[in-house]
């Protein structure tokens, strides 16, 4: 009798709960949030500095800066790095907004790049904001905030959003782009219904970037990563979601370029840049900027 | 067990979510059982069997493993066919999120160090993987991947009529290698 008891143990432990994820929220205006979380809005100085006035290619990046505190340095970088000082519109993940310091960091950047910007603020952290934010040379408008669907983790658990605007190129010429911060431990399920409220009913030209978290592991419970599964079948979660992607319309140019985060022995692709109804030329992985633990991409985009 | 094992046992198990908590339950019941029956001396056959059994262990192995091979646990099964050698295998079946995991681990194992209750050894084998992805949106059709890797562990073996292993394996496959550990506890036959 007790071999009968202990199968049946086994069987149940087989078996996991549903995953444990919020609902999905509507986006808001940033003109109806309030308090500490209205999103900082600045329109791009004019005349902008855009390049794809001049060579019809949009340059994107994103770039998740692990908190962007050292402004100066960023600053540095995309302005004399060969590609990232061509770029347009940067989609910028992790970075922060502490009183002090002179304006919020995304302030301070866009002000060092000449560019337009909105920062929305994602949680608050001591004295100060943790958010997601666009740089453009072009102006932003119809800025929008999504409350993600809530994962309960285990540990360092953070309430995730998603910022959208559209992206006036002039002559009626517009797009529509997403930026987000996914969740860290999750599945790709969870991944998948994390990001689905967010890009499932976007417009037809629309750029998605931003730092997925698409990690190469399995998840027991948001705690243990399953390394034998992982190595032996390849659970990569990169590719998955690129292929998630493609099925709802996205192009998906970063999928070859190899990892976007340091991370010791195992770099993972963790960002990407997904494109609909625009072209787009792929880009690189600029890894020698060394101010963050991920490294920024970009793609030029074809000017619609 | 000591007390404080036991007590941090419970206190991961008040910590620790649905699954996890009912592993742990399932690896603590399998203890107790395999703890009890050794104990037990109406179980034994007296001294005859005692003396025998340290000796010539027995051949037979059933076992469970927390982590180890499977990757979050196993059954498994091997027998010892001469005094430094042995075959087996480790099965397991598990639902992540969702995701179901399939996973079949054959082996072979070396007693290096050691004789009668206390061995050090060391298995190798191919590991066989399959992961199926169903997907939880209408827009997706999921997907599955699968793949053949290689483990080799090696650990410390306590073996009377319980069988306790405690183990480091390494492991080799399309997804590059990767550093793993766990610990097995069963009945020897």
């Amino acid at each position: 009798m007790k071999w009968l008891g202990f199968v049946a143990l086994l069987a149940v432990s087989a078996c996991a709960p549903t995953p444990e994820i919020g609902d999905p929220q509507p986006w808001v205006p940033a003109e109806d949030i309030v308090g500490a979380f209205r999103p900082e809005i600045v329109p791009a100085a004019v005349p902008a500095r855009a390049h794809g006035v001049q060579d019809g290619m949009l340059r994107v990046v994103t770039y998740n800066v692990e908190r962007g505190q050292n402004v100066a340095g960023l600053a540095t970088w995309f302005e004399k790095d060969a590609e990232l000082r061509q770029a347009d519109l940067v989609m910028v993940q992790e970075i922060e907004d502490h009183p002090g310091e002179g304006g919020s960091r995304t302030a301070r950047l866009a002000r060092r790049l000449k560019m337009g910007y909105v920062y929305a603020p994602e949680r608050i952290n001591g004295d100060g904001t943790h958010g997601t934010a666009i740089l453009s040379a072009y102006p932003l408008s119809n800025v929008r905030v999504m409350q993600l669907p809530h994962v309960d983790l285990p540990f360092s658990e953070a309430q995730r959003i998603a910022l959208s605007a559209d992206v006036d190129l002039g002559d009626g010429r517009s797009f529509h782009v997403i930026t987000m911060h996914l969740d860290t431990r999750m599945s790709i399920q969870q991944r998948i219904l994390q990001i689905r409220p967010a890009i499932i009913d976007a417009p037809d030209r629309t750029v998605v970037g931003g730092d997925f978290n698409t990690n190469p592991y399995m998840w027991a419970d948001g705690s243990i990563p399953q390394l034998p599964t992982n190595t032996v079948a390849g659970t990569d979660q990169a590719p998955m979601f690129d292929d998630y992607m493609r099925h709802v319309g996205f192009a998906t140019p970063t999928q070859d370029l190899g990892p976007t985060e340091r991370n010791g022995p195992q770099d993972s692709r963790l960002d990407s840049i997904f494109v609909r109804g625009l072209d787009v030329v792929p880009g690189q992985v600029e890894r020698e900027v060394d101010l963050s633990d991920h490294w920024p991409l970009w793609v030029d985009v074809v000017m619609p | 067990m000591s007390s404080p094992d036991l007590y941090a046992l419970v206190l991961l198990l008040g910590r620790s979510s649905f699954h996890l908590r009912v592993l742990l339950l399932a690896f603590l019941t399998t203890f107790a059982w395999a703890h009890s029956a050794h104990a037990d001396p109406g179980t034994a056959s007296g001294p005859t069997a005692t003396a025998s059994a340290a000796v010539a262990p027995r051949a037979h192995s059933i076992y469970v493993e927390l982590l180890g091979k499977g990757g979050l646990w196993g059954l498994g099964y091997d027998y010892q066919f001469h005094p430094r050698l042995a075959a087996g295998a480790t099965a397991s079946f598990f639902i992540l999120d969702g995701e179901r995991v399939l996973s079949l681990s054959p082996y072979l194992v070396g007693y290096l160090l050691g004789t009668g209750h206390h061995r050090w050894f060391a298995q190798i084998g191919p590991q066989l993987s399959y992961v199926y992805t169903p997907s939880p949106v209408p827009e997706w059709p999921g997907t599955s991947t699968g793949g053949i890797g290689a483990e080799l562990s090696s650990g410390y073996e306590y073996r009377s009529r319980v069988l306790v292993r405690v183990f480091g394996m390494g492991i080799v496959g399309r997804g590059g290698y990767a550093p793993w550990f766990g610990v097995s506890l069963g009945w020897t036959l």
